[in-house]
């Protein structure tokens, strides 16, 4: 039998979050579906590059010469899923962690152990990162190798800024919607309840953020502000290569999408920190 | 476990392993603990009080949820706010129930034990022989959610000594229970007190559960120390002091009562036909049956005197709680709110 050591307990509560998110067969499938669109643009390129001597496949290389600029199109295929595919494994598996230790009052028994509340709230954020790097980022890094593979060492050097722009968006927008969805999770301390009032958190400040640019006038991206999608989108777009100061078409400046993103998890890591304790409030 | 090996102090016969030293702590503004100052020896410590004394909030102190205010405590020798070198030492049952939805019984025994610092194997391992220590069985594959209490209570149990603390902490372990369910759990924490090497601090405000398994008793009142005992030491003075019920004329029990002053006894009251009497430890009862037979006495009824600790208890909560000079008086409470 093959003995493991003992692990920190921020790994403890993580390997635990995991098995527990791993014992549904849905959730497996979930995580599957996550993963199709990287396998479609990984099938693509390879279609892309090996067409010769068979005529469907250089009919179908025709047409998407014609559909598709490969190369530009290609990273942007590749980015566009990866926030959205984070942002699920979010809903998904975000509210799973925190509350099935709240609602049964498991928190005095976490926390008389040689462990802290950074340690448990980082140990179950975790999981959401590893999983959101495995299905959201890890894809449209194989279809950056593909292709590197295809064109070659130049093409690789000149596009090497994705692979971490990729990585570190997703890392950014896992921590701001993890932190929000395990807060929600304390905070009401019932999984399905846990998981519309994530989606309430998200797109009700979304609404208000509109409602908030439509009323205030001045700079166009007030509104943004409430919005965390128009804030990871800035910041994704300035990863990735684009303006600091905001365009016509993401007007909000990229320190202020900083500054939204880093405020809602802290926010989010306050509640946390007041839900995730070892007694009850005195009366 | 590496914790477990290191040096630490007290918890050997007649040196505390636990101390606290003008101990204070304050919840929402109100002081709920006050100068608490006490040594624990006993192997199991039975912690006494009415509703709002202090009794959870003193081990949730211990255990490091809340701050200290005042004066300092230690267990085994580390302080208590050190609850990274204090929480390896201390397996803690709480009083409401505890457990993660979803699990197994065994595995969410075998959690606790990783998170204490045992490796995996070694947590399962223990997990296994913990829950069929508490007398679990195969209810260990069944999720804890479908328990019964007082499955629920066990495995609170097992999970509080998988990693073989050397300090056990139980916040009214029989909470719940039906009576079979209670002498169960009493029967294991006196297993566990037996085993010898753990020291555990027993919360109950059950006077009858702290006299079955503990052997010295803190009672709190108000948040202080109302009285602190070596329940051993109590029971051993008691254990002369005798209630008679006799059958004689008058002048038979003057002979009788003058026979127990002969024989050194100290006659406490005499009532009629009852009379109490403390024996010298050199007298035993077969003496008071010759003493009988030869006054032509007849004992109809011969008790020793029991609850002794219930007599503590009355005694201390009799006893009014004088707040300190630059305290206000504790606020009424309608129950351990904490």
């Amino acid at each position: 039998m093959v003995t493991f050591g003992r692990l920190p307990p921020l790994l403890v509560i993580a390997r635990y979050a995991l098995a527990g998110l791993f014992a549904s067969r849905l959730f497996i499938a979930f995580l599957v579906a996550c993963c199709v669109p990287g396998l479609a643009l990984l099938v693509l390129v390879f279609v892309r590059h090996n067409t010769a001597g068979t005529k469907t496949l250089e009919f179908v290389e025709a047409t998407l010469s014609q559909l598709l600029p490969l190369n530009t199109w290609l990273i942007e295929a590749a980015r566009a899923p990866s926030l959205v595919v984070s942002f699920l494994v979010v809903l998904v598996a975000g509210p799973a962690l925190v509350a099935p230790d709240v609602h049964r009052n498991a928190m005095p028994l976490y926390l008389s152990r040689p462990l802290g509340k950074a340690d448990y709230v980082f140990g179950k954020l975790l999981p959401l990162l590893m999983l959101s790097m495995a299905v959201a980022w890890l894809p449209g890094v194989l279809v950056f190798a593909a292709q590197s593979a295809f064109l070659g060492f130049d093409w690789m050097l000149a596009h090497m800024r994705f692979p971490f722009a990729l990585g570190a968006a997703c890392l950014v927008w896992t921590v701001c919607l993890g932190t929000i969805a395990l807060a929600v999770s304390a905070w009401v301390k019932w999984r399905p309840a846990a998981t519309l009032g994530f989606l309430g958190v998200y797109y009700v400040t979304a609404v208000a953020g509109n409602v908030l640019g439509r009323v205030v006038d001045g700079a166009d991206w007030v509104g943004s502000l409430l919005n965390l999608s128009d804030a990871i989108d800035t910041v994704d777009y300035w990863l990735h290569g684009g303006s600091t100061l905001g365009d016509a078409e993401r007007p909000m400046p990229v320190p202020a999408a900083w500054g939204v993103l880093a405020a809602s998890a802290a926010l989010a890591v306050l509640v946390l920190l007041r839900r995730v304790r070892a007694t009850e409030a005195a009366s | 476990m590496k914790a477990h090996s290191r040096a630490v102090s007290g918890g050997a016969d007649g040196e505390p392993w636990a101390e606290l030293d003008g101990l204070s702590v304050r919840l929402g503004g109100q002081p709920v603990l006050r100068d608490l100052s006490v040594g624990l020896r006993g192997r199991c410590v039975g912690l006494l009080g009415p509703n709002g004394a202090g009794k959870t909030t003193l081990l949730n102190t211990l255990l490091g949820f809340h701050r200290v205010r005042g004066g300092a405590g230690r267990i085994l020798g580390e302080e208590v706010g050190n609850t990274r070198a204090v929480r390896p030492l201390v397996g803690y049952m709480p009083e409401r129930e505890s457990f993660v939805a979803g699990m197994s019984g065994v595995r969410f025994v075998r959690l606790m034990g990783e998170l204490s610092g045992l490796g995996r194997d070694n947590a399962l391992e223990r997990a296994h022989a913990a829950c069929y220590q508490v007398g679990l069985g195969e209810a260990r594959y069944r999720p804890v959610d479908s328990y019964s209490a007082g499955m629920k209570q066990l495995v609170k149990l097992a999970q509080a000594v998988v990693h073989r603390p050397r300090v056990l902490f139980l916040d009214e372990p029989t909470n719940g229970l039906d009576p079979p369910g209670r002498d169960r759990m009493l029967h294991l924490v006196r297993e566990i007190r037996d085993a010898g090497d753990v020291r555990i601090l027993f919360s109950s405000h059950l006077l009858r559960d702290v006299e079955e398994c503990c052997d010295e008793a803190l009672v709190l009142k108000e948040g202080r120390v109302a009285t602190h005992c070596d329940i051993e030491r109590e029971r051993r003075s008691n254990r002369k002091f005798l209630r008679l019920e006799l059958q004689a004329n008058e002048e038979a029990q003057g002979s009788f009562v003058r026979g127990l002053e002969g024989l050194g006894c100290e006659i406490g009251k005499a009532d009629g036909r009852r009379l109490s009497a403390v024996l010298p430890d050199a007298v035993g009862t077969t003496a008071l049956y010759e003493l009988a037979l030869a006054t032509n006495v007849r004992i109809r009824r011969l008790d020793y005197k029991r609850d002794s600790l219930e007599d503590i208890f009355q005694r201390a909560m009799q006893t009014p709680a004088a707040p300190a000079p630059d305290e206000e008086p504790a606020p009424q409470r309608a129950g351990d709110a904490w």
